[in-house]
């Protein structure tokens, strides 16, 4: 895909262009010597994260929306949606995401991949069903994953829980997952939900809750974006069989539009938000053409939902009796 | 600590240093407003790097463990230059607009950077002027990846449409000759040119 003429300016408008760059770097050179000449010792930051109001309470399941949605979808605000339609929306995420404690599960077509709860800063994250719409599971064969304090609790697949005294012991495939899911603890991601749709509406329900429904406008993923490093854009990769980075690849764009859904209990809580998208169609053999099981089929309608329970219930997150230990 | 493990202290600081000055001081140069503010920056957060090496990652995560020590050592010179603050501004916009002279299109991308958001402007310019990806951006401004990603998408399209608007009016051709421009070098993604020490 071409660089777009703005993108290309924007690049070469770069500072490093710029002829007195080198001459900077020059003049930065001797500070190599002069620092490395004081003494080493306490000084500067702190490591630890700044802390930061916590609107988002946790959200790998929003995470997973808001990377579901940033996949299929635009980032187009707006719409000629009522601004009511979106207020009332972010209101009702942000009271559910300001819940000291509750559930989540983020399922496809009905299948639930994972559920996580929380209370405090306390996260347990269990297994669930595989799907043949997507390949391997964030916590890979393992069963279970406690994040407690600093340490993380890990259930193998035999049952047996280890301790690891820091993420920084988990090792190369569940470590990423640890500190995604801390850092998530921080965000919020509200407006990042609510941006991906256009066209918002919402519509009260008889039975109390509140529907909301909008679209997400069909785009090309810009193929720039490293869609590889978080797990559920990870899982979409390779559901469009890691069509994403390729922009001849049929798997990189989605029909027309997709649909975000949201309904909004008589409390005002969210209780679902649910991306639904059509599977594209490609021709066989050629290259990123996805081909997973049913999202082989192309029209296949595919729904990634996260599902709240347990808001607020304090439901305990406790270490597990018996642990072996392992230090790093 | 003994003689070794100082001369392994400074040969490992030496090789970051090495490694990621050119980004690190490019990243301090747009993000402060004068020349000795991007020096004594780059300076303070290779201090600080020095200082804490035990805890500045190995590999690839210690370029967006400097960059956000970057970000935090050119916010605070912002704080405590607030006084000097305006008459900076003054000489950054002359001095800009004298190179704009030179070059137009540069002037047309400050205008269309100057539109957007302060988030979006740095998501977007960490990106495009320092190659960082997603996950490391994240790392430096302390968001998750997925709304990096967000973000980076929404700051594409609006610096496109703003530079896009300032198309002259009557100049239909203006973007395929811009897109016809001879491509100039672009930060590199993992690496820099900096010469080593003794040359």
């Amino acid at each position: 895909m071409p660089t777009s003429p703005s993108l290309k300016e924007l690049r070469d408008a770069n500072p490093r262009n710029r002829p007195d760059f080198d001459e900077f770097l020059e003049s930065c050179e001797e500070l190599s010597t002069q620092i490395a000449s004081t003494p080493p010792g306490p000084g500067g930051w702190s490591r630890r994260p700044a802390h930061r109001r916590r609107l988002i309470s946790l959200s790998a399941g929003l995470t997973a929306a808001v990377a579901i949605a940033a996949v299929v979808g635009s980032l187009t605000l707006g719409g000629a949606s009522p601004p009511s339609a979106y207020a009332a929306a972010h209101e009702a995420l942000a009271a559910t995401s300001a819940q000291p404690s509750g559930t989540m599960a983020l399922t496809v077509n009905n299948t639930t991949l994972y559920t996580m709860g929380w209370n405090g800063k306390r996260i347990a994250l269990k297994k669930g069903q595989s799907s043949p719409l997507v390949l391997g599971h964030v916590l890979g064969p393992n069963l279970q994953m406690l994040l407690i304090g600093r340490g993380v609790y890990v259930q193998g697949p035999d049952g047996t829980w280890t301790h690891y005294a820091s993420a920084a012991d988990v090792g190369d495939k569940l470590g990423p997952e640890v500190e995604a899911l801390h850092a998530n603890m921080n965000g919020n991601i509200a407006d990042e939900i609510l941006s991906v749709a256009s066209d918002l509406h919402k519509t009260p329900r008889a039975d109390g809750t509140t529907l909301y429904t909008g679209t997400i406008r069909n785009a090309h993923v810009d193929p720039v974006m490293n869609l590889s490093q978080d797990d559920v854009t990870q899982m979409l990769a390779k559901l469009r069989g890691e069509g994403v980075g390729d922009p001849n690849a049929p798997g990189g764009q989605y029909p027309d539009t997709s649909k975000l859904t949201m309904i909004v209990g008589r409390d005002g809580l969210v209780q679902r938000i649910s991306f639904t998208f059509q599977q594209p169609s490609c021709q066989p053999g050629v290259p990123n053409c996805p081909r997973y099981g049913p999202a082989t089929d192309p029209g296949t309608t595919i729904t990634w939902s996260v599902e709240y329970s347990h808001l607020g219930e304090n439901q305990p997150i406790t270490a597990p009796a018996t642990s072996t230990s392992v230090s790093s | 600590m003994t003689d070794a493990d100082m001369e392994c202290r400074r040969h490992r600081f030496d090789a970051l240093f090495r490694e990621h000055v050119a980004g690190v001081a490019s990243y301090c140069r747009w993000r402060s407003g004068s020349s000795s503010d991007e020096q004594d920056a780059v300076g303070e957060v290779f201090l600080i790097a020095w200082r804490r090496l035990d805890e500045v990652p190995k590999g690839d995560e210690a370029r967006p463990w400097l960059y956000a020590t970057a970000r935090r050592v050119t916010a605070n010179q912002a704080r405590s230059n607030a006084r000097r603050t305006r008459l900076r501004e003054r000489l950054r916009a002359h001095a800009t607009a004298a190179a704009d002279e030179d070059d137009p299109l540069v002037g047309r991308v400050r205008e269309a950077l100057a539109t957007l958001g302060t988030r979006d402007r740095e998501v977007l310019l960490l990106t495009e002027w320092e190659g960082l990806t997603a996950p490391e951006i994240a790392v430096v401004v302390g968001r998750p990846a997925v709304a990096v990603r967000s973000r980076l998408h929404r700051a594409r399209k609006r610096f496109r449409a703003a530079f896009e608007s300032q198309v002259p009016a009557g100049d239909s051709d203006a973007m395929s000759r811009l897109a016809a421009r001879p491509p100039m070098a672009t930060a590199p993604a993992r690496s820099t040119t900096f010469p080593s020490q003794g040359a």
